[in-house]
């Protein structure tokens, strides 16, 4: 069974379909939770809670081939949530779990830099960088011309570059 | 724009660097997924939810949308303030409606909540032992996981008086949030007229039960006592060669009981009555519980007690008992055997209609083909292959198209030797015949 055929099938109501699904997609899934929330139990709620939304929508899926990008963007609108609801940046209190393997600040330095990014452009850079996703594909995705896509990217990391160059003003979001 | 793309290879090449919790995950999933079955059952079946499974009884399971009242209910009803929804929830149960017209109905209107949880116990109808309780339960967010563990009647030190509890929820058709339920608490002694208090109890562990919470509801039942009235029948007929004896008739206010006995020698398992029904000398008919719990076991395998609308409230001189139609299957076909490693159906009854056994840890589905208007759950006790007795702490139905019915059933938390069996209680099988039997 191809991917697209799972899918359809998922989409039908099959329910192992379903789960295979999200299994196959559960690394994507988690990272990208704790991209956003930063702790591996928050995550694991994250990834029951987008389970639930994905089942209650598969149905409107209309685009089988782009059933990866569909469950990232629900996992990370969910997220996106969860931190509003929190009011406050997870990462200010979290930072001190996140250890790293490498010795430099280039991951904090990211994050910080991502802080000052709109929602909107944030996932287009997690859909690009972390995913690793073609334009192509999140253009079609979020039924947005391919250009324009291309154009918000390039923008936003801009906007990364002047943080990492110390140029952004503090309180500038 | 190289150094900032190099950048954020790092930052995903750290966030990649972090372990993948594999079993977890996939447990999340699971439940997930099972978190959304129940929401999605809960949106289909308006009328049942989920119900607790209650040991030794067989439930029935309808689906009603339209209401249907006689004008001297609905004169009735008209004088007692938010009745509409209790309206709906009985509207498919003439004696509960019987009792209501002859003012046998005491409104209360007592809540008590918890942080998500509120509920308020509207009024209740009463037997000599039992009672029925019509309540609404409102959750105050929408996915919270709180849900209705169980149902008590304790008296004012604390003491537990319950002895069979069954309940069925209606789902509000909007909110979603807020469900009117009728629930039956048999107690172990005749209804007191003492202060009482029914206790709600509240947990958000689907996986343990375990309670965590309580809503006390306090009330005394003003209710007059009713005496149930006792008829001796001990008939025998025989319909399709199966000999069945009808033994004893019980009336009263919340239901009518027949007792029947199928005697051991039968070729056939008798599941029950299609259309087991009372009639009096003007062609009234009180039919079977259309939703709840419809029959009961007793000790004796072949002892049955089969539950009508109650005729309590209606005087009348003459009174039959008919039915023409029965579900049966030959005995040796009624098990359904099957493996929940390889998630294989290993034996069933000839004309096959179980298929899609699945297993999502301990919880199991099955579909069961069944025909119009076909709403009986086929399952109750089961064995393991070394003759274990277990029990599944909760189950859930829905319909979907094609008169395919959708079983869920949890399967305790225990070590069992696989092949299970499952005696069945229902299957779409049956005989007719054309049986009256004078009750006066």
């Amino acid at each position: 069974m191809t991917g697209i055929e799972l899918v359809e099938k998922a989409i039908r109501g099959d329910d192992q379909a379903f789960l295979q699904l999200m299994s196959e997609n559960k690394e994507a899934l988690y990272r990208t939770a704790l991209a956003y929330l930063k702790n591996e139990e928050d995550a694991l709620e994250a990834m029951q809670e987008v389970t639930v939304r994905a089942y209650e929508k598969i149905k409107t899926l209309r685009m089988p081939e782009y059933a990866k990008t569909w469950l990232i963007r629900i996992m990370m609108n969910h997220c996106y949530d969860v931190l509003r609801k929190k009011k406050r940046y997870v990462l200010d209190e979290r930072i001190g779990e996140w250890k790293g393997i490498s010795d430099d600040f280039t991951y904090l330095e990211v994050e910080e830099a991502l802080r000052h990014l709109s929602e909107k452009d944030r996932q287009l850079v997690y859909l690009k960088y972390l995913h690793d996703l073609k334009i192509k594909d999140i253009a079609d995705m979020t039924s947005t011309p391919e250009g324009t896509v291309k154009t918000r990217l390039y923008k936003a990391v801009k906007t990364l570059r002047t943080f990492f160059e110390g140029k952004g003003e503090k309180g500038h979001v | 724009m190289f150094e900032e793309e190099q950048k954020l290879k790092k930052w995903k090449e750290e966030i990649e660097s972090k372990t993948m919790p594999e079993e977890r995950l996939e447990h999340a999933i699971n439940k997930g997924f099972e978190q959304a079955k129940i929401k999605m059952q809960k949106r289909r079946t308006y009328k049942q939810g989920i119900w607790s499974i209650v040991v030794a009884a067989i439930l029935i399971l309808s689906f009603v949308t339209s209401i249907r009242v006689s004008p001297a209910f609905a004169n009735a009803i008209a004088s007692i303030p938010g009745m509409e929804r209790i309206v709906e929830m009985i509207q498919d149960n003439k004696g509960l409606q019987l009792a209501i017209e002859n003012d046998h109905y005491q409104p209360i209107d007592v809540t008590d909540e918890t942080e998500n949880v509120k509920v308020t116990l509207k009024g209740i109808i009463t037997d000599e032992t039992s009672l029925v309780a019509f309540h609404t339960v409102t959750f105050k967010e929408k996915n919270h996981p709180d849900f209705i563990v169980n149902y008590r009647i304790l008296d004012t030190d604390g003491n537990d008086l319950s002895k069979k509890v069954s309940y069925s929820n209606n789902w509000g058709h909007e909110t979603e949030t807020e469900s009117m339920n009728t629930l039956e608490i048999e107690l172990n002694a005749p209804i007191p007229r003492e202060p009482l208090v029914l206790e709600v109890q509240i947990g958000d562990d689907i996986d343990t039960h375990e309670v965590k919470k309580s809503i006390s509801l306090p009330f005394q039942v003003q209710l007059q006592p009713v005496k149930k009235e006792q008829y001796e029948i001990n008939e025998k007929v025989t319909v399709d060669g199966q000999s069945i004896m009808i033994k004893n008739i019980t009336v009263g206010p919340l239901k009518t009981a027949v007792e029947v006995e199928c005697a051991p020698e039968n070729t056939k398992e008798i599941f029950g009555f299609e259309d087991l029904r009372i009639v009096d000398a003007k062609g009234e008919v009180w039919t079977s519980i259309k939703n709840g719990i419809y029959a009961r076991y007793t000790e004796d395998p072949n002892r049955k007690i089969y539950f009508l609308q109650s005729n309590y409230f209606k005087e009348s001189d003459e009174l039959y008992l008919k039915f023409n139609k029965l579900m049966a299957l030959d005995k040796e076909e009624a098990t359904l055997v099957i493996n929940t490693e390889t998630e294989e159906i290993v034996e069933q009854p000839k004309d096959q209609r179980f298929s899609d056994l699945k297993m999502r840890g301990l919880f199991m589905d099955i579909k069961l083909k069944g025909e119009k208007d076909y709403y009986h759950d086929p399952f109750s006790t089961f064995y393991d292959a070394e003759g274990k007795e277990l029990q599944s702490k909760w189950g859930s139905f829905y319909q979907s198209d094609d008169e395919i019915n959708n079983f869920g059933l949890e399967l305790p938390n225990v070590e069992f030797t696989n092949p299970l069996h499952f005696p069945l209680h229902a299957y779409p099988s049956y005989i007719k015949g054309n049986v009256k039997i004078k009750i006066k």
